[in-house]
This record gives structure tokens, sequence and C-alpha cells, in this order.
């Protein structure tokens, strides 16, 4: 039986009239990359929000490694790595402070800290930006300090929305190889995009959204065939013929 | 060209009255006002009878007095125009975007943006109202010529607000042509000459005003006839007094101030360029030496582990960054001494001493006067107000954390409260110095941590359940709102402790105080905790119900 590092339980958040996620049923087996695609406005971002515990649910409840969030928020967020869509970060903190007084709110040992610290920065070639405070640098170079502080704390599952967004493809493939790297190591990756190329190439299994609600979840298999497409038919079209575009 | 301004000063109106954060802060910014002008308007001193008030009713007195409150209002609208961050300041990321992608011209925005800001200068108007009725009263003004003086004073409002744009405009407009040296100088210089002059009104107590400015010269005493500042007092002086002699040419006068002030705003925006509108890029690394020394401090004293501590160091480290080399903070201390210097003079204008039973009849009152200006002049300092609202975008971080809520609630509080009492304390030192405060009142003035505690607590919660619509734009809703309720929450049981002339009996009360201090603190950050986990990252607007309705043009444009 698979072990879930995410489930979420008839999650449904709603913002004034407005649904934005309704009775929505996931989950992620833990040690695997899982992808969440759907168009714009499908409600990808929210869902993220409330698997981090910044955004509580109006209905339903959301389990990470089997702790309810809503319930026990302190111990769940303990476990995860959350890099937001278009992250703002504290402008005048220097790189390596960022980076520290991230790895200090996850309780990371004083002792290990600066030696993770260093090899993120030398990873992603920040090193030489380490005494530049985050708002003097580029919107590419803030990401990777955003991804920086995503892996220092280690966390067992980490949430990315569009991860992949302002960061050149060299620093793009080096990303996706340490994710990959970290799901071999036994964490969990759910990310969000609406690149289906990122998903195709993660290969995991994948859960597409529409207007807020489940259309259809499996690998790229289960889904070409849940949509009646070919063997050879891209994500694309699969994702084109279960959201009716 | 005109027309294109009021056509973007009617968006801004329609755009800012959707949102339910400027309507709230306007109203209590509206209310606040209200209830400061009432209190001046019941402070007794008006209501005597007008022969005790000999001095008040010599219209010299009250002119110098009244021209030397308008020459610092005026001297502080041109310091602030002076070291604020120029016409950017009406600007946000969002106009900025705007006008990238539109035609518009960054003359245009700007001008409808801070003729928008009109509205809540109003404000001071409704505050001269009450102050200024009593004694009208008092003075038997008729009521036209009571009328005719508000309108002065509004002229004179909307003057103030006029030269502050003109200033920042040119301001901004030299930016264009002076290097950065040459614009620092001339600031040390205008701020040198504002100090010598705040020195002079603040002396001004003990020189009469005409005096110590006819023995600079008689150029300085006509150019001090000639401030709009003088000319707008001795108007309102002249009108309270039933004198209408000069009352046109004042008004026309004001009128052209107003006026010329706007042709230079006009022309001075022709040449910005809208890259001038972005926001400050952050300096590449850190810049002040002693912020580093105060951080390292409290870093080497502190564990970082516990959660609240990792919020206030973080919080205190910003603030030190910012703080230090943020020359705005330059406002809170004019405002302070305006306010010191309002005092003094309202002292000078109603003289509190020469009047028979006074001290006995108005001790307590005296104190609420002396109290209300302290806390007006130290409100600004109290930082937690905007606590979980400054985070704006980059509350994300802290809520993805994991903290319990209340212990970001708690590391906001104590940095507050270190910053507040950190600028308070001395402030309370002088304050105690220039009011002249008794053995008795300083007893009291132990109150002010208890305050202090409330006061930060109590922002700290109204920063987690009222955060900015947006989260992009920090307002002034949470300033407004807490001083209002914290300043009748807070001068009740003070006014009558005082009254109480007994030891025991007012350090009794103190242990109350503390007690019901620290309750109520712990009772609001338990509070602000909650509020923090149901803050949403962005608010979505309600949806317009008249896209909804089936008219016949929605048809039309649905076909």
């Amino acid at each position: 039986m698979p072990q879930y590092a995410i489930e979420t339980f008839d999650i449904t958040k709603r913002f004034n009239e407005h649904t934005a996620v309704d009775r929505l049923n996931l989950r992620v087996e833990e040690g695997t990359i899982h992808s969440l695609l759907g168009p714009n406005g499908a409600g990808k971002t929210t869902v993220l929000n409330m698997l981090s515990g910044i955004l509580r649910p109006t209905e339903g409840s959301v389990k990470i490694m089997n702790i309810d969030v809503v319930k026990e928020p302190e111990k769940a967020k303990s476990l995860v790595g959350y890099l937001p869509e278009e992250p703002q970060i504290y402008e005048i903190l220097t790189v390596r402070e960022f980076l520290r007084l991230i790895g200090r709110a996850y309780s990371v040992p004083r002792d290990g800290l600066e030696g993770r610290i260093d090899k993120y920065l030398k990873l992603f070639g920040l090193n030489k930006v380490e005494q530049v405070f985050c708002g003097a640098l580029s919107h590419g170079m803030k990401q990777r300090v955003v991804v920086c502080s995503v892996l220092v704390h280690d966390p067992k599952v980490i949430l990315l929305d569009e991860p992949f967004y302002g960061l050149d493809p060299a620093t793009g493939r080096l990303f996706r190889d340490l994710l990959r790297e970290k799901a071999a190591d036994g964490a969990t990756i759910l990310v969000s995009t609406h690149i289906l190329e990122i998903a195709e190439r993660f290969g995991g299994r994948v859960t597409i959204l529409n207007e807020s609600r489940i259309v259809a979840e499996g690998t790229l298999e289960e889904l070409r065939e849940k949509a009646g497409a070919s063997g050879d038919s891209s994500l694309e079209d699969v994702f084109l013929a279960l959201t009716e575009r | 060209m005109v027309r294109t301004e009021m056509q973007m000063l009617q968006t801004s109106f329609e755009l800012n009255m959707r949102k339910p954060s400027y309507v709230a802060s306007h109203i209590a910014l509206f209310l606040t006002c209200l209830v400061i002008g009432v209190s001046l308007a019941l402070t007794p001193q008006y209501l005597f009878p007008d022969q005790t008030y000999v001095d008040l009713t010599s219209s010299d007195v009250a002119r110098d007095a009244l021209s030397a409150f308008f020459a610092l209002m005026l001297l502080y609208t041109g310091l602030r125009g002076v070291f604020s961050k120029g016409v950017r300041n009406y600007v946000t990321i969002t106009d900025a975007d705007f006008l990238a992608f539109t035609p518009v011209t960054p003359r245009s925005l700007v001008t409808a943006k801070y003729a928008r800001t009109l509205v809540s200068r109003i404000s001071i108007v409704l505050l001269a109202f009450f102050v200024m009725f009593p004694i009208s009263v008092v003075m038997k003004t008729p009521l036209p010529l009571f009328l005719a003086a508000l309108t002065i004073l509004t002229f004179f409002v909307l003057f103030l607000q006029s030269v502050s744009v003109a200033i920042q405009s040119v301001s901004d407009a030299a930016q264009l042509k002076l290097p950065h040296r040459v614009r620092l100088a001339l600031k040390i210089i205008i701020l040198a000459a504002s100090s010598a002059v705040i020195i002079v009104m603040a002396l001004s107590q003990y020189f009469p005003i005409q005096q110590y400015v006819a023995a600079l010269g008689q150029a300085a005493e006509e150019l001090w006839s000639y401030l709009p500042s003088t000319v707008a007092a001795s108007s309102i002086v002249r009108l309270m007094f039933g004198n209408t002699d000069t009352l046109a040419q004042d008004a026309l006068f004001l009128a052209v101030c107003i006026v010329a002030s706007l042709v230079v705003t006009h022309f001075s925006l022709g040449p910005l360029h809208p890259e001038q509108l972005l926001p400050v890029p952050s300096p590449l690394g850190m810049q002040s030496p002693l912020g580093l020394r105060v951080e390292n401090l409290f870093e080497g004293r502190f564990s970082w582990q516990k959660p609240s501590r990792i919020v206030f160091l973080k919080d205190l480290k910003l603030t030190l960054r910012g703080a230090l080399i943020d020359f705005s903070l330059l406002n809170f201390v004019l405002t302070y001494c305006v306010s010191f210097a309002a005092w003094f003079l309202l002292e000078s204008v109603l003289p509190v001493q020469s009047v028979p039973d006074f001290e006995e009849l108005l001790g307590p009152l005296r104190v609420f006067v002396k109290e209300f200006v302290l806390i007006l002049a130290l409100m600004p300092f109290i930082p937690s107000l905007t606590s979980f609202s400054r985070e704006m975008g980059k509350i994300w971080i802290l809520k993805s954390f994991p903290f319990r809520s209340r212990s970001s609630a708690e590391g906001k509080f104590l940095f507050a409260l270190t910053i507040s009492a950190v600028s308070l304390v001395p402030m309370a030192v002088v304050a105690g110095w220039v009011f002249r405060i008794s053995f008795s009142e300083w007893l009291l003035g132990i109150l002010l941590p208890f305050i202090l505690l409330i006061a930060n607590s109590f922002g700290v919660l109204v920063g987690a359940y009222m955060p900015p619509y947006d989260l992009n734009n920090q307002i002034s809703l949470k300033s407004a709102s807490a001083f209002f309720i914290s300043l009748i929450i807070l001068l009740s049981p003070f006014i009558y402790v005082v009254s109480v002339q007994s030891v025991l009996f007012q350090a009794v009360f103190i242990g109350v105080i503390l007690a019901y201090s620290v309750t109520i603190t712990k009772f609001f950050l338990r509070a602000a905790g909650r509020g923090f986990d149901k803050m949403e990252l962005k608010k979505v607007l309600p949806r317009n119900p008249r896209l909804e309705q089936p008219t016949t043009e929605n048809q039309k444009l649905a076909t």
C-alpha cells in the first residue's frame, strides 16, 4: 500500500463568493515527483498555499506526512519547503542573511547551517553575491536565492509553484536534477505549472485541474487513455483534450 | 492637457472609493479629528468669560501666536517637501506600470494623485472648526465672519498641500540638473536654517516674536509679514475680531499663492520621466556601520532559535538598516518639535498661571492636554501599528515558517516595544522638562511603558486583522484607527488618577494598571495570532453588481 506524503480530503477554498478550489482530493506518493497542471485561474496556487499552511481551507482537511496542517500547523510546516510563484524577499537582507534566517526558522543546527548555505550558494552561482542585498539582484538571481532557501533546510515535502520561471536554462537543468536527486532520497515534490514540457520531463504522476476541480489524474499513459488520445500524443494534446479547449 | 488630468483624477477617485481600506482609513482619520477637535473645544479655557482673558482678546498677541504656529506648519510642509522621496510618494508600482503601457504622462498622473490627497487635508479644517467655533462664541464673532475665517484657513491648508507638491516636483526636476553632492549640501543648509527658525519659535515664549524678528532687521520683519502663513493668520484673527478690512486682498493673495504653486508644479513636472517614479533601487550592500554595530550587539546577546526572537531580530535588522538611512524619519522629529512649539504658544496665548484658582480647577485637564500632545507626537514612533502590514508581499515567508502564530505576534510585539521604548524614553524626559511636569505627574509617567505595552499589542492586533488590501501598498488605516482607540482607552484613567493627590492611591492604581496591561497585552497577542492565522494573502474584489444586471446595455455588449 503506497504511503502518501500529501493528502487532501475534499478541500474547498472560497474567497467571498468565488470558489477557487472545489472539493479537491489530491494524493501524492512519498518519494515521487508529482505535477499539478491547469490553465490560468484553475486554482493551482491556492492548492499549494493551502498545502503549505499559508491559507486555511474553507472546508476539508490537508495532511502532510500524516500531520493535519490546520490542527498542527507548526509540525506540518517544519516538513515543507515552499517556493511561491512570484516570491518577494526581504530587500535589505544580504543573500547569506536571508538563507540564514530561513535555516534558523526551520531549526537547522547552527554548526551545520553555514556549511549548507555555502554548498547551495556555490551550486547556484551565488557565492559572489552572498553579501549583496537581495533587493539589488535581478529577477533570475532572486529566484535562485529562493530556490536555495527551499533546499537549505532539507524539507521532506517540496512545493513548487512555477519554479523555473526566471531561471536560465543551465540553472533550470541544475534545479531539475537536484529535485530528482531529492526525490530519490525520499523527498516528495509537487510541482505546479502550466508549462507542460516541465511535467513531461519529470515523468511522474500528473493531476490536471480545471475550473477549481480535478479533471484527471494519473501517469501520462493513463491520461492518454482517459483522453482517448493515441500513444504518441504529447501531454499538450492530452491536456487540451481533457480541459476541452 | 488639463482635461487629461481631470480624467485621471476622476479615475483615481473611482478606484479608491471601491477600496474598503481607503474609505475606512479616511473615516478613521475624520473620526480622530472629530474627537480631538471636540476635546479641544471642550477645554474650559475657551469657555471662560472674555474679560478674564485679556491676552486672548488682544489681537496682537493672538495674531503673533497664530502667525508663528502657521509659520511652523509652513516650515514643516517645506521640510517634508525637501526631505521626502519627491513626487514618487504619490505613485505606486501599479501606477508606474500603468504609465509604461499607456500614453498618460507622469504629469497627469501625479497631478491627479496629489489633488486626491486634498480630501484628507480637509480633516485639518474640521479640527480647526472645533477650536475656532468656541472662540468665536466667546468673542461674539458674527457667523458670516467666522465662516470667512474658516474659508481663509481652508485656503491656507490648500496652499500648504500645493506648496508641498511644488517643492517635491521642483526637487525632482533639480535631480536631473544638480549633482548629488550639491543637492545634499542644499538639504543640509535648509535643515540648519529650519532648525534655527524652530529654536527662535520655541524661544518666543520668553521673547515676544515681533520684537525678536525686529531685532533681526527690518527686512526680516517685512518678509515675515508677507509670508502666506502670516497673512492667513492675521486675516483669521482680524475676522474673528470682527474686522473685514483686508479680507478680499488676503483671500486674493492666498489664492494667487495656491495658483502659483500649481503652476510651478505643472511646469516642473513637465520633464519628469517615468523612470523617476519607479521605486528607489536597493543599495548593493550595508552602508551604515552604526547599524551593523547595533545588530551585532543584539545578535550576540540572544539565542536565535526561539521563534519570537527570530521575528524580532529580523524586524530589528530591517528597521535599523532602513531607519538609519531614511531621512523621512526627520518628519516625526519635526512633528514633535511642532507639537512642543504649539504647546508653548498655547500657554502664551492662554496664560494659565494668571487665572485665579485655575490650577485647582483645571489641573487634570492640563495633564490631559499635555498627555494628548505627548501621545500625538509619539504615536508615529510606535511601529507596531503597521506591524504585520509592514511585511506586505513578503508575508508568505512569515506565514510559511513553522511557528505558532502567536509567536510571530509576540516577535512583532517585542520588536515594536524595543523600538518605541528607545525612541520614547528620551522624548519622555525632554517632555517632562519642557512641560514642567510635577513630581506627582512624573510618578504617573511610569504609566507610559504600560501604555506602550497595550498600544503595541493593540497595534499588532490591528495589523493582523486589517492587512492592506493588496499587500503591495501600505496604508494609514492601522495607525489612524489604533491611535484613535488607544487615545480614548488610555487617557481616561490617567486623567482620573492625576486628580487624586494621594501617593498611596496612585501606587495602588499603578499596580492595577500593571496587572491590567499585562492581561490585556496577552489577550491582544492571542487575538493577533488568530488574526494572523486567518490573514489571506490577497483579497478578492467583490463582483461588480452592475455588470451582472441584465440591462439593455449589457445585452447589447454581450451580442
